[in-house]
């Protein structure tokens, strides 16, 4: 019988009380990442309640194939870069955040600037891509040059 | 040339396009292709030629193509010009 990746023994007791174990067909129990949970307390006061329910929807449905097979699994390690962008830049605190999951896995985050203009990053796995309208700014960087990304128009 | 009326390319879109749940069709958008370029040609530090190129489908036989690689940029300005259409049904 085909056995979900995650599924572990389950513990049981037998008619005598002695304790056994038998294969789970379902999934048990998810094991959390270290640092998971602040994490999403982080993601949750930068998202909101609605942004961080589409992430974890993103992640929960989206992470095998979806649409109709071209489009790509949410990539984990875009939602890292993700995380690290919301962990470290600073926001306008009244910004309408949006996100969206893309057809190739990648996150992106847009929002509106205080008069009005398009800010808008694409979070991929090994880069990703920001534009703000307002300062003409388009640019593709590799994950790696993030935190001077963050420093140049996100502070 | 192949041409798909509006009223038709609702349906075709909603077959074609549209993924529920996670992506619904609520409107379509339009623009002439002499718009299209001059948005292109108008464009910041990196004016392009942009092209409109037939590439007939199985079931929408008007189906065409801008082969050039557009920029965030440059689509979000397409993407201010076009005129949007409702779902008058």
């Amino acid at each position: 019988m085909p056995v979900a990746p995650f599924a572990r023994q389950t513990y049981r007791f037998t008619d005598d009380l002695s304790p056994g174990t038998e294969e789970s067909s379902t999934p048990a129990y998810c094991i959390s990442q270290p640092g998971e949970s602040t994490r999403d307390d982080l993601l949750l006061s930068k998202l909101g309640v609605r942004g961080w329910g589409r992430l974890h929807y993103f992640r929960n449905s989206f992470s095998g194939s979806w649409g109709d097979g071209r489009e790509r699994p949410l990539s984990p390690r875009a939602v890292e870069v993700f995380s690290s962008f919301l962990e470290s830049a600073d926001l306008p605190p009244a910004c309408r955040l949006s996100i969206f999951l893309t057809d190739d896995g990648n996150l992106e985050l847009a929002w509106r600037d205080d008069s009005g203009r398009a800010v808008q990053l694409e979070f991929g796995p090994r880069q990703s891509e920001v534009y703000v309208e307002s300062e003409g700014v388009e640019e593709v960087f590799a994950n790696e040059e993030l935190d001077k990304v963050i420093a140049r128009y996100f502070v | 040339l192949a041409i798909t009326p509006l009223e038709e390319t609702w349906a075709l879109f909603r077959r074609r396009v549209e993924k529920p749940p996670e992506r619904t069709l609520e409107r379509i958008g339009t623009i002439h292709i002499a718009h299209l370029q001059e948005i292109g040609h108008a464009h910041a530090d990196k004016p392009m030629e942009l092209t409109v190129e037939a590439v007939p489908l199985d079931g929408y036989p008007s189906h065409a193509e801008i082969p050039q690689a557009i920029s965030r940029g440059l689509a979000n300005k397409i993407v201010a010009q076009l005129r949007l259409h409702d779902d008058e049904r």
